[in-house]
């Protein structure tokens, strides 16, 4: 598709309040599965977050030539590191893409 | 949403500019990387003791300032603030996503951090809330 062609789609996700906007810094691969303080604040934080449509990450852990948004329904957890436990290669996160999102994203950004 | 490595800083704070929209439409957007991010220079046998060696709770301390004043032109030239950034972004990709996060603040609108602490000397877990 089209970048002139995507801009059709942008209204289909429903108005809403104001998003806050996060930074988080993400520190060891190990806070996926331990419990410790900043899992703490993250769990805190997102207890007073209002639940979201979909979520749009910009990772550290994606780096491309141009700039790209993940579009599929199911996307793959990738483990991207080495040296850490098995548990946390066991580790999946089945979270649904949104390629609705991803048009909606790809129409908004002009600059590439 | 990747990051285009070959990009300046300038670049992916404007290119966040045109995700604006996203946020009255109930999406949560995030940045996920660290402010202060040298591998090289962590301390692995202290991995999960907090604690920050000089430049770190330095570069870290600035950047909270800059952060809290709105000065987001001296975060896009970070590579000119000095030693301590140098040491704190060795390699861009963990901070870029500092600059999305700011690039989507509304002027005068409400910044508040959270787990901020420092991680075996080099790293910061300093998290940022806008809105």
């Amino acid at each position: 598709m089209k970048l002139n062609e995507l801009g059709k789609v942008a209204d289909g996700f429903q108005p809403t309040p104001k998003m806050p906007v996060l930074f988080m810094g993400h520190g060891s691969p190990m806070n996926a599965i331990e419990e410790n303080e900043f899992v703490l604040g993250f769990r805190t934080l997102g207890q007073q977050l209002p639940k979201p449509n979909a979520i749009l990450c910009i990772s550290a852990h994606w780096e491309t030539q141009g700039t790209f948004v993940t579009a599929m329904p199911q996307p793959r957890t990738i483990h991207d590191f080495g040296g850490f436990p098995p548990a946390l290669f066991a580790v999946q996160y089945p979270a649904p893409g949104s390629p609705f999102l991803a048009a909606e994203t790809k129409a908004l950004v002009k600059k590439t | 949403m990747s990051l285009d490595y070959s990009k300046p800083p300038q670049y992916h704070y404007e290119l966040a500019r045109e995700l604006r929209a996203l946020r009255e439409k109930g999406i949560l957007i995030v940045g996920s990387g660290n402010m202060v991010h040298n591998l090289g220079m962590v301390d692995w046998q202290r991995l999960n003791e907090s604690f920050a060696f000089d430049w770190a709770l330095e570069a870290n301390t600035k950047m909270k300032q800059f952060i809290g004043s709105g000065n987001h032109v001296s975060l896009m030239n970070y590579s000119a603030q000095g030693r301590s950034f140098q040491l704190a972004i060795p390699s861009a990709e963990h901070y870029l996503p500092l600059l999305y996060t700011l690039a989507l603040q509304d002027p005068g609108e409400a910044v508040s951090f959270f787990n901020d602490k420092p991680v075996a000397g080099a790293l910061t877990m300093t998290s940022v809330k806008i809105g």
